[in-house]
């Protein structure tokens, strides 16, 4: 029971912090840039805006446009249950990872059906990036994540986690390698392909209004947490007290969160196909370490 | 020479914030910008020099013959703030403001109207022009000349046809 | 009205009903780093769905009439609109056009005729184009942060001297004696 509880608990403070995190992301951004910009909580304020507004359907919906934001969302909340954040308490179960790829792969394919669904242009084009990015993106996050299983022989992220202790160079490269994986996933700025705010109208979520579109919001705010406590999962190492925990992962979500940014405000959008090809030079680079995993280097 | 990427942050450091705290505190035009313009109403003399020099009519004229009353609105909705009403007037009575704080929730309270009672002609008893302008006219002209103003357009020729030709005669 | 929902967060759809581009030009300054309206809360989108606000730039001109609607109805509701520029206000210089509709309240009267809907609240902010800052002023006003400011001037001439032969002679004299009329004082 205490269990459950302590999981639950734990969802609820990354459903809180979220947003925050997302709002000091726009605040630095917006100092980078000189400006004032909005106050920490101004996230917040968009997300009980949206979820207080009616969503608008299209004339030619189907239902997949409707509960795939719900579906995303219900992902996301379970994948951040799998990963232990502020405890090292984690839903923990064999083969919890392939879970996890699992969850983050199918939520980037029900986006792509729900904003199809919707019948519009750009939506459609949006979708299709989606799908064209998903493929390559969620091929190596599943690389990069058989790699950690295979440098520690489980399949479950509770002994999985942290990876570093043994300072094997398949380890090193391996967790730089998922930092990229990971940004190019957050849709940061040169990867920000499928919903390209200028180009195609914010692409996959043209259609999406009202509460639907702050589910699907929320959701992204959820998964850029959901990797970045991947990453601070692996190298947060495991001798830290349980009291000290809960500060320690705050302070690495939000020194990661501000790097993210750091980068994110240099780079302007690539082309499709530019992202394409740099995530297949990812590819044999993935299989090579891969294999050095195997062999315990 | 190329700049190094790393500069940006030296910049925002450099920098700081330039954002103005605009809607919380007062900001003022620049001199020379062409702001509202609001007529005075103690020197208009509704000659409608603005109102046929107005480019996209935001001035309009309204003449009411049975009240005896000329109506000059200035629509601020439909102003482009040219300033060619201002160039225009004999009174300096439109100035263009350097307030530029207009929006309002409903168009009504963009009108500005004036309304100037008219004079009588003393020959047919239409109204002609205001009594305003009457007065403004006869101060720049000689005194002899003056009780002509009371009439209105079509009389006035007509008089004064009847003057000269009794002259020539 | 319902804008306290948008008290700390509005997002604004800016649409370009054949504008000059002047006024456009000042809607994106307003989200410069020398105003940033992001620290009140105020985003651009790119989509009428995700909107709240309609910002409305150009005397709607009949080529854009039927998109100008299609764009209305996907914004849900509540709604509001920022009528910016004179055209958009009053119809601007092309008032009178064959090919305008001629500003937002021509719209609202084609809305009303045909759709029988309840108009949103609109906020006029005049100009040629408007300073930025009237801009984020009249966003201020439709929050209720700030009070209008401007209000219908009505003015009606009371007493005239009536027009005598021997007034209008010695206007001089007269003049002097009353000191009251002003007329042509430079």
């Amino acid at each position: 029971m205490e269990y459950i509880a302590i999981v639950l608990a734990n969802i609820v403070a990354i459903l809180i912090i979220a947003p925050i995190i997302d709002g000091i992301e726009r605040k630095i951004k917006a100092k980078l840039q000189c400006r004032k910009g909005p106050p920490i909580l101004q996230t917040w304020y968009d997300l009980v805006k949206l979820f207080r507004r009616p969503s608008i359907v299209t004339e030619e919906y189907s239902l997949a446009y409707v509960i795939s934001p719900y579906i995303i969302f219900a992902n996301m909340t379970l994948a951040l249950a799998l990963v232990p954040s502020f405890t090292r308490i984690s839903l923990s179960f064999f083969g919890d990872i392939i879970v996890l790829v699992y969850l983050i792969a199918s939520s980037s394919i029900f986006l792509a059906i729900g904003s199809i669904s919707s019948g519009n242009v750009f939506a459609t084009i949006g979708a299709n990036r989606e799908i064209s990015l998903a493929t390559l993106s969620k091929l190596l996050m599943a690389l990069v994540l058989a790699t950690f299983a295979t440098l520690k022989r489980a399949l479950t992220l509770g002994s999985i986690f942290p990876i570093i202790p043994p300072y094997t160079l398949s380890a090193i490269i391996s967790i730089i390698l998922f930092a990229i994986i990971a940004y190019i996933d957050c849709y940061k700025l040169p990867f920000d392909i499928p919903e390209a705010e200028p180009e195609i109208i914010d692409g996959i979520l043209v259609e999406y209004s009202g509460k639907s579109l702050g589910v699907l919001k929320y959701s992204t705010y959820l998964k850029r947490i959901l990797l970045f406590t991947i990453i601070v999962d692996l190298i947060l190492p495991r001798n830290i007290p349980t009291l000290l925990l809960p500060i320690s992962y705050f302070t690495f979500l939000l020194a990661l969160s501000i790097t993210y940014v750091c980068v994110e405000t240099y780079f302007g959008r690539l082309r499709i196909d530019q992202a394409l090809k740099f995530m297949k030079t990812m590819v044999p680079i993935l299989l090579v370490v891969w294999f050095i995993a195997y062999l315990h280097y | 020479m190329k700049t190094p990427r790393i500069d940006i942050f030296k910049e925002a450091l450099k920098t700081g914030v330039v954002t103005k705290k605009y809607p919380f505190e007062p900001v003022e035009a620049p001199e020379g910008f062409r702001g509202k313009p609001s007529i005075d109403f103690e020197k208009c003399i509704g000659c409608e020099a603005c109102v046929n020099i107005c480019p996209p009519n935001a001035l309009s004229v309204e003449i009411d013959t049975k009240r005896g009353i000329k109506r000059v609105m200035l629509f601020l909705g439909r102003c482009i703030f040219c300033g060619r009403c201002q160039d225009v007037c004999p009174t300096e009575a439109i100035k263009l403001s350097r307030e530029f704080e207009l929006s309002s929730l409903n168009s009504k309270d963009l009108y500005q109207i004036v309304e100037l009672k008219m004079a009588k002609c003393k020959i047919c008893g239409r109204y002609y022009a205001t009594v305003r302008q009457i007065l403004f006219t006869a101060k720049n002209v000689p005194k002899d000349q003056r009780p002509l103003l009371l009439l209105c357009d079509e009389c006035r020729s007509k008089v004064s046809a009847k003057h000269i030709s009794y002259a020539r005669w | 009205m319902s804008l306290k929902l948008f008290r700390r967060s509005l997002w604004v759809y800016h649409l370009n009903s054949g504008s000059c581009n002047g006024c456009d030009i000042e809607v994106l300054n307003i989200f410069t780093p020398y105003h940033d309206v992001e620290r009140l809360g105020i985003k651009l989108v790119a989509s009428p769905r995700h909107a709240d606000v309609i910002v409305f730039t150009g005397p709607i001109t009949r080529e854009t009439l039927p998109k100008a609607i299609r764009a209305f109805f996907a914004v849900p509701e509540p709604k509001a609109v920022v009528a910016v520029g004179s055209c958009a206000c009053g119809g601007g210089i092309w008032y009178d056009s064959y090919a305008v509709i001629g500003g937002i309240e021509a719209f609202y009267r084609i809305l009303e005729n045909y759709y029988k809907i309840r108009l949103p609240l609109t906020v006029y902010v005049p100009g040629c184009p408007p300073k930025p800052e009237a801009i984020i002023y009249g966003i201020a006003v439709l929050r209720g942060v700030l009070k209008q400011k401007q209000r219908k001037t009505y003015f009606l001439e009371k007493e005239v001297p009536a027009l005598t032969r021997d007034f209008i002679v010695n206007l001089e004299k007269y003049m002097k004696q009353e000191g009251g009329i002003n007329i042509g004082k430079k």
